[in-house]
């Protein structure tokens, strides 16, 4: 009778998950496993460097500025602003800088604001850097032109 | 990064000032102000949202923007009061600055006057505007885009 018992639980402890699987009986461990590999694959899709994109995004301060305006990956130009100390030309000179050294590398820049949006003078200039270089508007975003 | 306490202190008196001047969305068209996170205040409706927006460590731009619930939050499809101003009324508002506590009050006072002016289509759920906002958006894209540009 002993030995039956203790086989009985020698064979329980055989059978029950090992250390690191899922331990929470009456739960598939499989199910628990797809969701992990899925969480992982989506989210090395959304980056904008595997999309081929610059992942800069342009617009109104205010656009850029709204919850969830930006996607994972996505960042916007920052710099110190110097509108109080050194006045709005040497603020969009900053500017110009910023939008040069991206717009460089010839890679997509996604828009967030409205084209017919003329007001600010910071994104129509960062719009005019584009078209300066001849880059396109399609879909949202502005591209480099074919060479 | 810790935010001043000069920054903190204006962006609570803004908080309290749009709370002041934008009760008329709540009182008149039934809006709840749903949230009030540096640096926006946000105001819905069943149709749109009314982003109030101030950055007081940024030059202390002030701006107005609204957005349809039912886009995309990455579309561009955001109508700035502006906008709204030109399309509604063929009136010119430009959005200013805060530097002071007293213009902090006037410019919370132009910007709710503006939406009350320009917006009360748009605040009973009539969202024409987008329509046109989105025809607009149609033109601008066509002109900037790579087969128009080849073509010149």
């Amino acid at each position: 009778m002993t030995k039956l018992f203790l086989a009985l639980l020698t064979l329980f402890f055989l059978s029950g998950p090992a250390m690191g699987e899922c331990s929470d009986f009456g739960r598939s461990s499989l199910a628990a496993k797809t969701t992990a590999t899925q969480l992982e694959l989506d989210f090395g899709q959304s980056l904008p460097w595997q999309r081929g994109e610059s992942g800069l995004v342009i617009g109104r301060h205010a656009d850029l500025s709204t919850p969830g305006a930006l996607r994972p990956g996505e960042y916007r130009l920052n710099w110190f602003d110097v509108r109080d100390s050194l006045g709005d030309a040497a603020n969009l000179s900053v500017n110009q800088s910023k939008i040069d050294s991206v717009l460089d590398f010839r890679l997509p820049v996604r828009d967030a604001s409205p084209l017919s949006d003329v007001g600010s003078p910071y994104l129509n200039l960062e719009r005019s850097s584009a078209l300066g270089r001849q880059w396109f508007y399609e879909g949202g975003q502005w591209l480099p032109p074919t060479p | 990064m810790v935010a001043s306490h000069a920054v903190v202190f204006m962006w609570e008196l803004f908080c309290k000032e749009v709370e002041r001047g934008f009760q008329f969305l709540e009182a008149e068209y039934g809006f709840e102000l749903v949230s009030a996170e540096n640096p926006n205040v946000v105001y819905e409706s069943s149709l749109v949202r009314i982003f109030v927006f101030y950055d007081s460590s940024r030059g202390g731009e002030t701006d107005l923007r609204i957005r349809r619930k039912s886009d995309d939050p990455f579309s561009p499809m955001s109508l700035g009061i502006e906008m709204l101003c030109r399309m509604e009324s063929e009136t010119e508002y430009e959005v200013g600055r805060i530097s002071s506590r007293e213009s902090l009050q006037n410019e919370v006072t132009r910007l709710a006057n503006a939406l009350a002016r320009c917006g009360s289509t748009l605040l009973v759920g009539d969202l024409r505007v987008f329509r046109r906002l989105e025809d607009q958006e149609k033109q601008f894209s066509r002109k900037y885009s790579r087969r128009m540009k080849e073509n010149l």
